[in-house]
């Protein structure tokens, strides 16, 4: 999976669109006094994880929260549209919270499978003998 | 129990922005096939060689896609001319190891010419919209094969983000201009609403007569509604008026199996006054979603759903509709289809009985 870890900034950049374009849409909605301000904070604070994660490159806890978040919300829509629609959600669904957040998550599971290793075993597998 | 026979949302007709039209399903499978095909071709690759090209060839494909699916004409053509420009920039990338000359410029003007349609008032698709999303990517992956030049950071950054908001803020006024707003049968609605996939007709004697009878039976039922203390001593819940579009909902009446008593309304609708809440009339509810309404008077009664709903968790509430870009804001979960509704309107000098009432009335007669 690491081999992909160049991709990782274009689709964090993807995603930091897709969460602004969503965090101007509940703000919307907010002001005019028909939503809550807890999604426009939750949804600008995931946007600021993800864009802080494009520029440094690193996948910290937040950013793996989030990515989370937004699978479970992603699942729990996908059982509410089989229930009430009978039908499976649509295409820009799957790639803003189902591929883009499964690429986010097994990058960032690749880079602590190779924090973990041992630096013996790592020198072992990089310098031939 | 009695069984009832639901309607899925193929059975409604929603806003183009959530669906897939007949003549783009054909984009969609061969932008697919074309990513796949491509994908693997060019495993030896670097990846983000082979992400490009694989992005570029997909949409190149798509759009071939989409020009089978048109009648012959100028946009068909433009279909086909952009397809036949990246079929041939994926090839040239492919053997020459860098891309051509114009292959971000092709890819930016494809954005912005899609945008522009958008702005201009037409409604996206889903097929649309991911094949600008494809295109967004590729520009991503190409705009950073320099990644330690600050100033290709930048532009990188600058152009996927704001191209995404901006395509998504187009995808709104395409959805909405190019929709409408009553909730007429036969009609392409706006977002979030879901109208029965039925044929229009015109009413009969019949419909009218029970058209009427169910509105005047309403009137004389609700009436004492317009003092809200009677509202809510009867279980209606007031508190929220002001959210929701002044709904009042009464808990007990919901999935009562009662569905079109007008003694029992599911739901008060009121709108702020200069002196309090005033009330417009009732709202009626099925019990499921997907189950049908009865349409008493025909084509005067027409019940409609909402679909894409983004509903909030922390407090319960509206969230938003789903983004052109297939979210919600977290911390609310979308609700694909609701139940089946109708309005009455009982308000005196009500423009419409049934469906919608126009904001302009409103905001003349009541205030804003």
């Amino acid at each position: 999976m690491t081999r992909y870890r160049e991709l990782l900034r274009p689709v964090l950049l993807l995603q930091t669109g897709i969460l602004t374009l969503s965090t101007l849409e509940a703000t919307v909605v907010a002001a005019a006094g028909i939503g809550s301000p807890v999604p426009v904070l939750l949804t600008a604070a995931a946007a600021t994880f993800v864009a802080a994660a494009s520029r440094t490159g690193r996948l910290n806890q937040a950013l793996v929260w989030t990515e989370r978040l937004v699978l479970t919300t992603f699942v729990v829509d996908t059982a509410i549209s089989l229930f009430t629609a009978g039908s499976l959600l649509e295409p820009t669904v799957w790639v803003a919270r189902f591929i883009v957040p499964v690429f986010v998550l097994r990058q960032a599971s690749a880079d602590r499978r190779s924090h973990a290793l041992p630096a013996e075993t790592t020198h072992r597998m990089t310098v031939p003998a | 129990m009695t069984q009832i026979d639901r309607r899925g949302i193929e059975e409604y007709v929603i806003s183009p922005m959530y669906s897939i039209s007949d003549e783009h399903g054909l984009g969609l499978l061969f932008a697919l096939i074309g990513l796949g095909i491509v994908w693997y071709a060019m495993r030896a690759r670097p990846v983000s060689t082979r992400a490009s090209i694989s992005l570029v060839a997909a949409t190149g494909a798509g759009h071939l896609g989409l020009a089978l699916g048109h009648d012959p004409g100028f946009r068909t053509g433009a279909f086909v001319g952009f397809a036949v420009w990246a079929l041939y920039a994926a090839r040239r990338w492919a053997n020459d190891g860098t891309p051509m000359r114009g292959t971000v410029a092709g890819l930016v003007l494809s954005v912005i010419a899609y945008t522009g349609a958008l702005l201009s008032g037409e409604a996206p698709d889903q097929v649309g919209l991911i094949m600008k999303v494809l295109e967004i990517a590729a520009l991503g992956v190409v705009l950073g094969e320099q990644p330690t030049r600050r100033t290709a950071r930048l532009r990188q950054s600058a152009t996927v983000i704001s191209m995404t908001v901006t395509l998504g803020f187009a995808g709104w006024i395409g959805a909405f201009v190019g929709g409408g707003h009553t909730h007429e049968l036969g009609e392409t609605p706006g977002p979030g609403l879901a109208l029965p996939r039925l044929e229009p007709t015109r009413p009969t004697a019949d419909d009218r007569s029970a058209a009427d009878r169910l509105f005047r039976e309403t009137a004389l039922n609700i009436g004492r509604f317009e003092d809200i203390s009677v509202a809510a001593a009867e279980g209606y819940n007031v508190n929220n008026l002001g959210r929701m579009g002044g709904h009042a909902d009464n808990p007990a009446y919901k999935k009562d199996g009662r569905i079109l008593d007008p003694t029992r309304p599911e739901t008060l609708v009121y709108r702020p006054g200069p002196e309090g809440p005033v009330l417009l009339g009732a709202m009626y509810q099925t019990d499921e979603s997907g189950e049908p309404g009865p349409m008493v008077g025909g084509p005067l009664t027409v019940w409609h759903g909402h679909d894409h709903v983004c509903f909030g968790l922390l407090p319960p509430g509206l969230g938003s509709l789903g983004s052109p870009m297939g979210t919600c804001p977290l911390g609310t979960v979308m609700v694909a289809l609701t139940n089946e509704m109708i309005h009455v309107w009982t308000i005196d000098g009500a423009p419409s009985r049934f469906g919608d009432l126009p904001e302009e009335w409103l905001e003349a007669n009541i205030g804003s």
